[in-house]
């Protein structure tokens, strides 16, 4: 289990690259949904299902899904927990931009009144 | 796990200045006002700007963090069109190498809400998309700053 706080920077990347693509963001709103094997993930996306498993495939690497034999089938199963890394990440950005876009303001107004 | 699984590639950060939009974009894009507001005493500085403001055009500003710690944040312009929109891409040199380009879009957008005499304005909540992030371009932020309508 990979610890949630920003540790390791090829993981981190791992997830920036994995999240970047639309079809695998597309592929973990579905795998929210509930686990599935890798035959009725390809069903809902217009791409062959070796796309699909080159897909997997990242999400694996980037731990964002884990795949869980269940019989003889092998499900694809969601794990948020990289998620917190770019939740951390984007909080950092939001509260920088929320606190420039302040300065800018009194910047901007002050400059206003003296003219 | 909602919260977690909503994966958000854009932040938006709105704020109302009362000042005309030429002047908003002015401070902007002229590396004096730039430096005149980027960070303050409780936090960093920018000290040096330089820029290139065209499509393509490089930026680059350098700064110290109150304890004195040097950083650096620079980017290539994606759209300037005064005074509405400006657009970069955005890498900094602190915190984690290796993370990807952000794209940070910059909107100056009339108030239409606001009301001509209110001293505290109305704020538009306008519901924003998420754009599609570009290749590497894992996020981005989307400032809007809402200002008095023109006359």
């Amino acid at each position: 289990m990979r610890k949630p706080m920003v540790s390791d920077k090829a993981d981190q990347r791992d997830v920036f690259q994995a999240l970047a693509d639309p079809t695998r963001r597309a592929i973990l709103g579905l795998l929210r949904q509930g686990s599935q094997p890798v035959g009725s993930i390809a069903r809902d996306f217009p791409i062959s299902r070796p796309a699909v498993s080159r897909h997997l495939r990242i999400l694996r690497e980037a731990e964002l899904v884990t795949e869980i034999k269940v019989g003889r089938n092998r499900l694809y199963e969601l794990n948020a927990a990289p998620l917190k890394n770019v939740d951390d990440w984007l909080a950092h950005y939001r509260y920088m931009w929320q606190h420039q876009l302040r300065n800018l303001k009194r910047f901007v107004e002050q400059k206003g009144r003296t003219h | 796990m909602n919260d977690t699984m909503h994966i958000n590639d854009t932040i938006v950060v709105e704020i109302d200045i009362d000042a005309p939009p030429e002047r908003v974009f002015q401070a902007w894009i002229d590396p004096r006002q730039r430096l005149a507001w980027w960070g303050d005493d409780a936090t960093y500085r920018g000290t040096k700007m330089e820029s290139d403001l065209r499509v393509g055009g490089k930026w680059r500003t350098e700064g110290k963090s109150t304890q004195g710690k040097p950083f650096t944040v620079s980017g290539q312009y994606t759209r300037v069109e005064p005074p509405t929109a400006l657009g970069f891409t955005w890498n900094h040199d602190w915190g984690q190498s290796g993370l990807p380009e952000t794209h940070v879009l910059i909107e100056l957008t009339a108030n239409l809400l606001r009301h001509p005499r209110d001293a505290h304005p109305l704020r538009i909540h306008e519901h924003v998309r998420a754009r599609r992030p570009q290749p590497g371009m894992a996020a981005g932020a989307r400032l809007v700053a809402l200002l008095p309508r023109a006359p």
